[in-house]
């Protein structure tokens, strides 16, 4: 069985992880183009875990970078750069009886950092945001045969959002910062993992992981990444 | 008694139930954040760079065009079935209706853009007349810069702000020149381009900190829905030269050029001489639309210090102009009377 079961209340656990990612991104957004750029992206991350009985911590924190192309138009591209890091705190809430699934429900403070840089635009080519945002988190967890399927679901509920001004050429010029909630700013975040012991204290897994988010106006943007890592970790 | 329970054969199952659900949620996700390529049919197509030029085009305050009649207007030439062709015809007359030398539209094959600022004056400037009458074919070179003394006059001819002109450039041209009576700035045809160009010559010119003009930056979608101005300073570079200076401009000197001229024209020992500057008073953006043209528009307003528009141009001290007589005889009086100006 996996080292991280749940099962044992008085189970004190740290870890960390180094990740490789990989993967497809695609983005819209309003001020430049109505095409999705779309492409592949590559980048790292970092976990760090720490379980306490029934609670776990969790905090991880990833970049991936590329040139999606416009969908249709390949000689319009773009420099792009996504990061994340999330803070969450889950509690295991139910174990029915003679089931090998574990339930836990908790939450999430998310960071988000998305920025593009189009080639060929004269004067105002730059553009991103930033969102710091609340949010409810649930995962599903199931062990079998020492592999442990996991699934964690996020729903930023709260954000504080930060863009560019509408006409801005600066990038560095953030008038634009306000508090959204849904429907303003609507994000789902999304990981599906597998993990598996390989010695006492190390562990390697495979994520897939899918981030979607919108943007309302004035600045109208949405962006979709799928994303595969492969990660190692151990126990501090 | 060890027995395979239900519960484990129930959770087995669950697996690719949960596998299943979660594509599904997220192919679902997909579609409900419609990351789909747009429309790119041409009504669609007229319909988007139209509300983009709605939303994104700072200039509607200054051009006499009411561009909700253009909707109208050339909404009825668009339809389904229409040619590339035609469509690039009816939405580049669109545009050009504006009368704006920064809005174009770009394809593949072609370019629509408002020219008449210049096309439809005398151009005013024959750089083969300047080069073999007047500087008799020797110059000197810093960077895009050509320069010569002539009489103890020294002559600068700057052909485009899109050529990049260093610091290290701009410093020895004016070492060079220091010791001349007078200047003659020629900017005839400078299409524009890069802004910082413009700044690196004129910083030579000034002996403290200049307010050289104000940009008016669009705050939202409506017309004109803008932010308070925001003002624009340079500061000295080196020992300013203060000398007598004539600036020559003619109808193609845009966007930069336009920008450059407002500079000087602010200096008590600098005279304008040509024709009025083609204008182009803000900056461009782009936007790429769903068939893959490409579109240029004004997104801000440049105001002068006293906070008026230069969009239409800049008008020369002297008025001059080059007839066909001058251009046979090989003369250009335009630049004839810059050297009589500065001696």
């Amino acid at each position: 069985m996996g080292r991280v079961t749940g099962q044992d209340r008085d189970h004190q656990e740290w870890s960390l992880g180094i990740m490789a990612l990989g993967g497809k991104l695609t983005s819209i957004d309003k001020s430049f183009s109505s095409l999705p750029y779309s492409g592949s992206v590559m980048g790292g991350g970092i976990r760090v875990a720490y379980l306490n009985g029934n609670v776990q911590h969790e905090l991880d924190a990833l970049i991936v970078a590329g040139r999606p192309k416009a969908e249709g138009y390949g000689n319009n591209m773009v420099e792009e750069v996504y990061g994340t890091a999330d803070y969450t705190n889950l509690y295991q809430i139910a174990k029915p009886p003679g089931s090998s699934f574990n339930y836990s429900l908790g939450g999430a403070v998310n960071f988000l950092y998305g920025k593009r840089n189009y080639d060929d635009f004269i004067n105002r080519y730059r553009s991103f945001e930033f969102s710091t945002s609340l949010s409810a988190a649930i995962e599903l967890t199931y062990f079998f045969k020492g592999v442990r399927f996991s699934n964690r679901l996020m729903l930023p509920l709260l954000s504080v959002l930060v863009q560019p001004t509408f006409g801005s050429e600066k990038e560095e010029n953030t008038r634009n910062t306000r508090a959204v909630a849904v429907p303003d700013f609507l994000r789902i975040k999304n990981r599906f993992g597998l993990s598996k012991e390989i010695s006492r204290n190390h562990q390697f897994s495979i994520d897939y992981s899918w981030d979607y988010y919108r943007v309302e106006d004035p600045l109208p943007v949405k962006q979709a990444s799928h994303l595969m890592s492969l990660a190692y970790s151990f126990g501090l | 008694m060890n027995r395979k329970t239900p519960a484990i054969c129930f959770s087995w199952a669950m697996l690719p139930i949960a596998v299943a659900v979660l594509l599904l949620v997220s192919s679902g996700c997909e579609k409900a954040f419609d990351l789909k390529r747009p429309s790119s049919d041409p009504v669609a197509v007229f319909d988007e760079v139209w509300n983009v030029m709605n939303e994104r085009y700072a200039m509607f305050s200054i051009k006499a065009v009411n561009w909700d009649d253009n909707y109208q207007r050339y909404r009825s030439l668009v339809s389904r079935d229409m040619t590339d062709h035609s469509l690039f015809r009816v939405i580049s007359d669109m545009l050009e209706s504006l009368e704006d030398g920064h809005v174009a539209l770009f394809s593949d094959r072609d370019t629509g853009v408002y020219d008449n600022f210049y096309k439809a004056y005398p151009a005013n400037f024959n750089y083969n007349i300047i080069f073999n009458n007047y500087l008799n074919k020797e110059y000197k070179e810093s960077g895009p810069v050509i320069y010569k003394i002539v009489q103890n006059v020294g002559y600068i001819y700057y052909n485009s702000f899109v050529n990049d002109i260093s610091d290290e450039q701009v410093n020895n041209l004016f070492r060079d020149i220091q010791g001349t009576k007078g200047l003659i700035i020629d900017v005839r045809s400078n299409p524009g381009g890069n802004s910082f160009n413009a700044d690196r010559i004129f910083r030579h010119f000034i002996e403290e900190k200049a307010l050289v003009k104000y940009e008016l930056r669009k705050k939202g979608k409506g017309r004109n829905e803008f932010y308070d101005p925001e003002p624009y300073y340079l500061l000295p570079e080196g020992q300013p030269y203060t000398k007598p200076v004539v600036v020559l401009t003619n109808r193609a000197c845009f966007s930069t050029c336009n920008d450059f001229v407002l500079y000087m024209s602010r200096l008590k020992n600098v005279t304008l001489v040509g024709d009025q500057t083609g204008g182009g008073g803000g900056v461009p953006h782009n936007y790429l639309a769903a068939n893959g043209w490409r579109l240029r528009y004004t997104a801000t307003i440049t105001l002068s210090p006293d906070k008026t528009t230069i969009e239409n141009g800049i008008l020369p001290n002297r008025h001059i102009d080059i007839s066909s007589l001058d251009e046979l005889s090989g003369r250009d009086p335009i630049l004839e009377k810059a050297f009589e100006l500065v001696r």
